[in-house]
């Protein structure tokens, strides 16, 4: 009796334990919550404060009424004698670089489907290099090429325009390593002698066939290509030579309005920021669940 | 198999390399032709600069439009396009802005890969900074006798712009539309408040010398109870320093630093009492400042008075209704003369509106009629003394930005005549000015203080030594044909 | 492959789909990747800028840069400070973000996979931390450099002057060792929520039982997380420590953004900066200087990027060892 009375005590000694580390786990855990949310909450607080109220009141938890006024001046061709029509631009913003991620994230996805595919179905010679090859350039880091690729580009006249910012992307290894991983794990190569029993030709087994197998794979990379193009700011600004206004991309917009020193109105300043992060961090909360699963599928790290 | 793999590379690479090798002597990025020390062994488009006769340079007329190269941040080009449209019945679709850079600074190095590239220009703009390196380069900008403009034609300029606009070898290349001479631009409410100041006399009695300067501020920073310096920015007390310099920063090849060095303790004064706000030239909290009342105002120079948006002045008043600053500055001489910048215009080589250009260049500096109609609509100090005078006479000159609608011309008027830039300016200036700033910005520091003021944290600050080494170290690290010693 | 190898006559004839198939990659790869790389090792031997722009001027870049010339104030011994200067911030940075962002992952992810301690909002959590990775980095510095601002009009500032805790504004942004812990924040901010899910899908891998049996044994939490979660963990540690180096090698947005006015910090100019800067902001550019950092900081991700594999491999050679042996 005396025995179980002591256990039971231990027992609930025990659960006590564990639900007071719940408590301060839970607590530090909601911590770093607010700091994460705090810098995006502040900008977009400030996107709706009058320039004049954040210089006089400074930091305020509650909204203003300025947003609308805010956007205008953005997009007045008066304010400031046009500057911030000239330096930032929503529209051209999304529109650069939703062209330049969407066609990079399809370019990449696929053509790296197609090697992973080309060196699992078939067999010959050199197969077994290029694997090794893949694997190997797979961490070489983009930048340290970029002295020889610009000088490259600006000799052969491709500087000035998308086509070095999407081409590329046929090229990814890391994405061909994933769904090469992919594909030995969930590929049978039987259904593809299946398909040519079937009469199916080479090409459209790969279309017809493999791609709907490998629509998972694709789906994760094609969600990090997308994320890791449209943030790309080195690449952008380094290639669009003139820096045109109509070529810029949103980070490049982002950065050109902090730049700008005609462009000091706080308000408008934190409503350009707000707009650049809005698309990416709507898209993220509506595919959060996939894309956090997605990480430990084997994002690599960019 | 590795082999065969790795001699297939190499094979590939080699041939491309060799393919770039050939390339890479013709190109224009990289090769880096400076007429100005060419010596006659250089192609002979880059020989031409040697005589300075005319119309070596033949230019087409059958463009389309007029293309205007300039930075971003440039409102006077705005403005001008749409003064000379109205006034001279030109359509504004035969003119075109291409901006290229997002400030004066930027536009140094951005207009010139513009100009390398396929972009079409005809008239260039340059600013006083940088001028020097495109008027001396004839592949850049050629001659304005090629568009036939001449010093003659000239509508009574300051010289110095004239002189200026000349390069080495004696060939008239920029013409300027303004005089760029500056004032101390002030809070009129607030100095009356803190100094009883009625008007812009009595402020300039205020501030007529530098002793006279700093005892007002200390005046001004007392009677605040610490809220208001009397200046802003160092970069802003750095132009009227530099204007009475007497040497340029690089003289034969070798960088001087002269009086610059003295700079440091003075900056260093004026920011250790509070005569100056600590805030940074052309960031975002230089008109909040103003506004707000933490400086009781700034050095600004003509171009930063116009009326328009963006301008200095506008920067400083805010939104009217809004800001307590708008309607309220004043302008005064301030303690010492001095100038500031200023932009000319300049023919691009690659000009195919010689016609359009020609007209353009001329309605801004050569004609009274449209010089005086770009002063009177922009605020902005045209390059023509005569009109200015009769502006100034006349009295009708009203800032709408200005207390009473003050008239800016008048404070201008004297300084303008006064303005030597010559020998004063090299085509290094934009990046070394940007530099030594940054050395006496990291030299003046900020450690935080307490509410008494007391230094609460001993940061680890620069000495001035630190600092002028630094500095020499950036410039020569940026032009390995500057000695530094 | 041994699915191949069962049948060989009839996957020859397809040999050639297989080259096919894979050509794209490879010569995308040759002309945007390889070609570029040759390219740039050629121009680390060419000169710079307006003087020497275009010329074959042998060693001299890498003589410049990483020992300097002869003379205070020669351009050899400035270029060479420069870069010593930008390597010296790229690893104080790297390092400094990732001794934070490691600790915090590894409690985040022990915690959140811990089966005894249950945490409420756990998937909530998730989606929240990694949400400052999903974030364009040239926005996060706009963020950043507005809650930092050096005037009193920057948030942060503002706030610790409304509350008394400063009479001045502080200078964040041009302090030199407040704004290269606040770039190590920032870095950190962004990547902890990523590391952690990366951890996590490591220390998902180990069986739970192990936890079980280890509990029962009253092992503490801190001995299991030494003894056991730790060598389970080592692959996908190792694998989050070479991608953070090589990312932290090319730490660019943050550090280069970060500035108020138009001039960059030389306290967070890193490599990357470096390279970007000698092509970007000079003209005629400074290619020789950019390829020169380049192929130095390659060189560089090579060798370290081998001693942490070698590192890897050296110790779970004992294991193959053993298992060898057993097999006998």
């Amino acid at each position: 009796m005396a025995n179980e009375n002591a256990r039971s005590m231990r027992e609930r000694e025990y659960e006590r334990k564990i639900k007071a580390q719940a408590i301060i786990r839970f607590i530090v855990c909601v911590i770093i919550t607010i700091i994460c949310l705090f810098p995006l909450f502040i900008i977009f607080i400030n996107a709706t404060r009058s320039s004049n109220d954040i210089i006089l009141q400074g930091v305020s938890f509650l909204p203003g009424d300025y947003l609308l006024n805010n956007i205008g001046t953005l997009s007045d061709p008066e304010a400031a004698f046009g500057s911030y029509v000239m330096t930032y631009n929503v529209w051209y913003g999304y529109m650069n670089s939703l062209i330049i991620a969407v066609s990079s994230t399809v370019l990449s996805v696929f053509f790296s489907g197609l090697t992973a595919y080309g060196l699992t179905v078939y067999d010959f010679k050199l197969k077994k290099i290029a694997t090794t090859f893949i694997l190997a350039v797979m961490m070489v880091p983009t930048q340290v090429v970029s002295t020889g690729f610009l000088e490259f580009m600006i000799r052969i006249k491709l500087y000035d325009n998308y086509i070095p910012l999407i081409l590329p992307a046929i090229a990814a290894p890391s994405v061909v390593f994933f769904i090469l991983q992919y594909m030995k794990a969930s590929f049978p190569v039987e259904i593809v002698e299946a398909a040519r029993i079937d009469g199916c030709g080479e090409f459209m087994t790969f279309i017809r066939i493999a791609i709907p197998m490998l629509k998972p794979a694709f789906a994760v990379q094609a969600i990090f290509a997308f994320v890791a193009s449209w943030n790309n700011y080195y690449n952008p600004s380094m290639l669009l030579l003139s820096n045109k206004l109509e070529q810029r991309t949103m980070p490049m917009m982002v950065a050109s309005i902090l730049g700008n020193d005609k462009c000091v109105d706080y308000g408008v300043r934190y409503v350009a920021v707000a707009l650049s992060i809005l698309p990416i961090i709507i898209i993220y909360l509506c595919l959060s669940k996939f894309i956090v699963k997605g990480v430990a599928l084997g994002a690599v790290k960019g | 198999m590795k082999k065969k793999l790795l001699t297939l590379f190499l094979a590939a690479a080699m041939l491309l390399s060799v393919a770039g090798c050939n390339e890479n002597t013709n190109n224009p990025s990289t090769s880096g032709d400076n007429s100005g020390d060419n010596s006659g062994d250089n192609s002979s488009s880059s020989g031409d600069s040697q005589t300075p006769s005319d119309n070596t340079v033949e230019l087409k007329d059958d463009g389309d439009k007029l293309t205007i190269v300039t930075w971003e941040s440039n409102a006077d080009v705005t403005n001008m396009v749409k003064i000379f449209c109205k006034n001279t019945g030109t359509d504004e679709s035969k003119v075109e802005i291409v901006r290229q850079g997002k400030d004066g600074g930027a536009g140094s190095t951005q207009i010139q890969k513009y100009l390398d590239g396929d972009g079409d220009a005809d008239i260039i703009t340059l600013e006083a900074d940088w001028i020097l390196k495109y008027i001396n380069d004839d592949k850049l900008t050629a001659p304005l006798s090629a568009i036939g403009i001449e010093k003659s034609n000239f509508a009574s300029p300051y010289q110095y712009t004239v002189d200026i606009g000349t390069n080495e070898a004696g060939v008239l290349k920029g013409a300027s539309f303004q005089a760029a001479p500056g004032g101390f631009l002030y809070r009129a409410d607030l100095a009356e408040q803190y100094l009883g100041v009625k008007n812009p006399e009595e402020m300039q009695a205020k501030v007529k010398d530098w002793d006279t300067f700093k005892a007002t501020a200390k005046e001004l920073y007392e009677a605040s109870e610490g809220k208001c310096s009397l200046a802003c920015t160092e970069g802003g007390l750095w132009q009227v320093f530099a204007a009475n310099r007497s040497k340029a920063w690089v003289v034969d090849g070798k960088l001087v630093m002269d009086t610059a060095e003295d700079f440091y303790d003075i900056a260093k004064e004026f920011n250790d009492n509070h005569y100056l706000a600590g805030i940074s030239q052309w960031s975002d909290s230089w008109g909040a400042a103003i506004q707000d009342g933490t400086a009781l105002g700034d050095f600004a120079p003509t171009w930063g008075l116009t009326t328009g948006e963006g301008s200095i002045l506008s920067m400083f008043s805010g939104k009217e209704g809004e800001s307590a600053s708008y309607g309220n500055m004043a302008l005064c001489q301030g303690p010492s003369a001095y100038f500031w910048g200023g932009t000319w215009l300049a023919v691009s080589n690659k000009c195919d509106n010689k016609t359009l250009a020609k007209q353009f260049i001329e309605y801004f500096t050569c004609s009274d009629e449209g010089m005086e109609a770009y002063a009177t609509e922009t605020g902005d100090f045209c390059n023509n003394s005569k009109v200015m005078q009769k502006i100034v006479d006349a009295g009708t000159n009203k800032n709408a930005k200005l207390k009473d609608g003050q008239d800016q011309f008048q404070i201008f008027m004297d300084q303008a005549a006064g303005i030597n830039m010559t020998g004063l300016i090299t085509k290094y200036d934009a990046t070394i000015k940007t530099s030594f700033n940054d050395s006496v910005n990291a030299y003046l520091g900020n450690p935080p203080k307490d509410d008494d003021g007391n230094v609460t944290m001993e940061l680890e600050g620069s000495t001035k030594e630190d600092a002028i080494k630094a500095f020499k170290k950036a410039v020569a690290a940026a032009f390995p044909d500057i000695t530094v010693e | 492959m041994q699915n191949v190898q069962k049948k060989p006559a009839k996957m020859v004839s397809y040999a050639k789909y297989g080259y096919i198939f894979i050509a794209p990659f490879f010569l995308a790869y040759a002309f945007f990747m390889l070609y570029p790389l040759i390219n740039t090792f050629l121009l680390s031997f060419q000169g710079n800028g307006e003087a020497t722009g275009g010329q074959w001027v042998g060693i001299q870049n890498y003589q410049w840069l990483l020992f300097g010339s002869e003379g205070e104030f020669s351009p050899g011994a400035a270029i060479h400070e420069s870069f010593m200067n930008d390597l010296f911030n790229t690893i104080i940075l790297w390092v400094g973000n990732f001794v934070i962002q490691l600790v915090l992952s590894l409690l985040l992810a022990v915690w959140f996979s811990d089966v005894r301690v249950k945490i409420k909002g756990t998937g909530f959590f998730k989606v929240v931390m990694y949400l400052p990775n999903i974030i364009t980095a040239a926005s996060v510095a706009g963020i950043f450099l507005m809650l930092f601002g050096n005037s009193k009009y920057g948030a942060i500032n503002s706030m610790l002057i409304n509350w008394g805790i400063f009479s001045e504004p502080f200078k964040f942004i041009d302090d030199v060792w407040v704004s290269r812990i606040l770039v190590m924040f920032i870095q950190s901010w962004m990547w902890f929520g990523n590391t952690t899910l990366l951890l996590m899908s490591g220390i998902f891998g180990i069986d739970p039982a192990i936890f079980e049996a280890a509990s029962i044994d009253g092992s503490s939490g801190m001995h299991t997380f030494f003894r056991i979660t730790m060598p389970i963990l080592k692959p996908i540690f190792i694998y989050v420590v070479i991608t953070s180096l090589i990312g932290g090698l090319q730490m660019f947005d943050i550090p280069y953004l970060l500035h108020e006015g138009s001039t960059l910090k030389p306290q967070l100019e890193t490599a990357a900066v470096f390279i970007y800067k000698h092509f970007q902001m000079y003209y005629p550019q400074n290619f020789g200087y950019s390829a020169t950092a380049s192929i130095i900081l390659f060189v560089i991700t090579a060798i370290l990027g081998i001693i942490i594999y070698r590192f890897n491999t050296d110790s779970t050679a004992p294991k193959k060892v053993k298992a060898a042996k057993s097999s006998k």
